[in-house]
């Protein structure tokens, strides 16, 4: 079984303060805004000092990268010329054995009416201690 | 349900602990071999150049034209064009264009400017791959010598093939990681291990020595109508093999379109009988062992029997009396067979082997022969009577030659060299390694045996390899060939092989011609030498020297 419900008093309003003895407190004059300290790095110079180094850092590293990249293509340039100079070397160095050889040399002087000397008609000289080859000895 | 999902999330996380954890290096692997691609990078083949340093083998960069048939747009117009340029047949051309598949080559190791013409004509489907391309500067200088390569690069004759594994380099790889659609990945693994480029063979050859031997040789053959020839160059105190000619010769540029008994070396590869050139053995052998003196005379008739045979002297005459001095210098074969009776076969016998023959020289060269020389317990006294003025034996012409450069070299011989050495990509020179020199006979024997050849070339067989100014030691021969059933026929091997100067040799010069006309060594072989020889002592600066004693004669005997 339930508990009857309990009738409860209802509350009674508060009743007003007695009057007191001294007068109300007059009201504050307004103060003026107050006065904001100003804080270190936040005035438009500041910003703008910012801006431009940021600015430069960006400008930097683009002209870096921008270097490099230059750079390396100039090497693959500079590569590619040895390369290029390196290969028409060594077809010089062909072309010059084909041309000295002593076959064609002598085709060449027949064809031109050229004969050879006689036994003894030519000398060669040779400079003392010349060396021929890696392997002589000097 | 609840169970069943955790079941299933279990099992889940199950599998990926067993690929991620158990299976993840094999599968890491699987992944990478399927991204991956290697490919080899080809080392660039090594020169061949002379003793100067000119090259005489190089390689050059060619391309190989290749067609995708499935882009030809007009075969027979094609085919037309390109065989034009190329100078190949049509009818090749067409057949590549309209073959099956993908791919089919059209020509190969075309060169630089040839391709380029092509491909500046952008046909549909034509395609081309750089490539490496032997080219011989020198033509036909030393072709047998320096031999050539196949298509793919691989020594296939000479010391192109003699040296491939030193020429051919070290190949390398580059290793790259793909993507799905087989392009490389900018950022995936890109690595590879360079190439390493084949030595420079550094040949004894003189070039200039090579030709004119060569093209004395040529005039020789054809002056004589012979068959070929063939000429070797020594410098006796080395082994360096100066020049080493065959004739008949061939382009190695277009080793394709020659014949093959063109390209064979047959200065090392091929023996033949020597004939009177040996009997100098003989006589070294008799002088070195005391088995016969200087002043030992022989009663020597034109002919004489020996087993069942009868050896003849090359001209009647009658019989004479002669010390071996006299023997080697009228290069009687009677003499030699009465010679090689004193000194015994067993003796004759260790002595051809001394001096190199029945063994390659090991001069490192392909095919090389080792010539053919019976054991002695196996000689007769015909076998030892003919083997002592060089019919029974075979040599090939370098092993001749040495046994002359043996003598020169004060009776040391000396291994022949055809190669100096090897110069890597860095230009370290590497020497190439050599057998030790031997003694083989006495200088106070070696100094007779000369003064014998110089005395055979002053009034002897050998007169017409005289030199004004010079005094030239050597001997002639003139042997008879074989058929192919082994009998001897009325064809006959030309030899002459000497040196000079006698009192102080430079260089040692062998030639020999195969089937001349004048069928004498005195008369087809002594001029040619005597040619080569001069341009030799042009060539190295050769200065004369005095003259050696002459041996003991009939004329001086009281």
């Amino acid at each position: 079984m339930s508990v009857p419900a309990r009738s409860v008093p209802a509350l009674r309003a508060p009743e007003p303060a007695p009057p007191s003895a001294r007068p109300p407190a007059a009201r504050p004059k307004p103060l003026s805004p107050p006065q904001r300290r100003a804080r270190r790095g936040s005035t438009p110079a500041f910003w703008f000092l910012a801006a431009s180094v940021v600015c430069a850092l960006v400008f930097a590293v683009v002209a870096l990268n921008a270097l490099v990249v230059n750079t390396t293509y100039r090497t693959d340039d500079a590569q590619d010329r040895l390369r290029a100079l390196e290969e028409a070397h060594e077809e010089l160095e062909i072309e010059v054995a084909r041309l000295s050889s002593p076959s064609r040399i002598a085709a060449w002087a027949d064809a031109v009416g050229m004969v050879a000397p006689e036994p003894g008609g030519s000398v060669i000289l040779r400079v003392p201690g010349e060396r021929e080859h890696p392997a002589d000895e000097g | 349900m609840l169970a069943l999902f955790m079941l299933a999330f279990a099992g889940i996380v199950v599998r990926l602990a067993f690929l991620q954890v158990r299976d993840n290096p094999e599968l890491e692997a699987l992944g990478m071999q399927q991204r991956m691609r290697t490919v080899t990078l080809p080392a660039r083949r090594g020169e061949i150049v002379d003793r100067t340093g000119v090259p005489l083998a190089v390689t050059r960069e060619a391309r190989d034209v290749y067609v995708d048939p499935r882009y030809v747009e007009d075969p027979a117009s094609e085919a037309t064009t390109i065989a034009e340029v190329l100078g190949l047949q049509r009818r090749e051309v067409r057949e590549a264009l309209e073959s099956d598949g993908t791919f089919a080559f059209i020509d190969r190791q075309v060169d630089l400017e040839t391709a380029d013409t092509l491909e500046a004509l952008a046909l549909p489907g034509i395609g081309f791959l750089e490539v490496p391309k032997r080219y011989y500067p020198a033509g036909e200088l030393a072709p047998q010598v320096v031999g050539f390569v196949n298509i793919d690069g691989a020594g296939a004759a000479g010391l192109e093939s003699e040296y491939d594994s030193v020429l051919a380099g070290t190949p390398g790889e580059r290793t790259t990681e793909l993507s799905a659609d087989g392009l490389p990945i900018s950022s995936g693994i890109d690595t590879a291990v360079q190439p390493v480029p084949g030595a420079t063979l550094h040949t004894t050859i003189d070039r200039q020595m090579q030709y004119m031997a060569q093209a004395a040789l040529e005039r020789a053959v054809r002056d004589n109508g012979a068959l070929g020839g063939t000429a070797v160059v020594l410098d006796p105190t080395t082994g360096e093999v100066l020049a080493m000619a065959t004739y008949p010769g061939f382009d190695p540029n277009e080793f394709g379109e020659a014949p093959a008994e063109a390209m064979r070396n047959r200065t090392v590869t091929d023996a033949f009988e020597p004939g009177s050139v040996n009997k100098i053995i003989t006589a070294a052998a008799a002088l070195e062992t005391g088995a016969v003196t200087l002043d030992r005379r022989f009663r020597v008739p034109s002919s004489m029997e020996v087993g069942r045979f009868t050896i003849r002297d090359s001209h009647e005459h009658p019989v004479e009396s002669m010390t071996i001095g006299d023997i080697i210098t009228e290069s009687s074969n009677i003499g030699a067979a009465l010679i090689a009776e004193q000194v015994g076969s067993a003796t004759l016998g260790s002595f051809m082997e001394r001096f190199g023959y029945g063994e390659r020289t090991g001069i490192g060269f392909p095919g090389e022969a080792s010539g053919v020389l019976l054991p002695a317990d196996r000689w007769d006294e015909v076998i030892r009577a003919t083997v002592s003025y060089g019919q029974g034996i075979s040599v090939t012409p370098l092993q001749m030659a040495n046994v002359y450069a043996t003598i020169a070299n004060g009776g040391r011989w000396m291994q022949p060299r055809l190669v100096r050495g090897f110069e890597s990509p860095d230009g370290a020179f590497r020497t190439a390694e050599r057998q030790p020199t031997r003694r083989i006979i006495r200088p106070d024997t070696a100094d007779v045996l000369t003064s014998m050849l110089a005395a055979a070339v002053e009034e002897g067989t050998g007169v017409n390899a005289q030199i004004p100014g010079y005094e030239v030691a050597g001997k002639t021969g003139t042997s008879r060939k074989l058929d192919a059933d082994g009998n001897y026929v009325q064809r006959y091997h030309a030899s002459f092989a000497g040196f000079l100067p006698a009192a102080d040799p430079r260089v040692v010069i062998a030639v020999s011609i195969d089937e001349p006309r004048t069928v004498y060594g005195g008369l087809a072989a002594a001029p040619l030498f005597q040619e080569i020889a001069r341009y030799a002592i042009q060539r190295l600066a050769i200065p004369a020297a005095p003259p050696v004693a002459s041996p003991p004669n009939d004329a001086e005997t009281p």
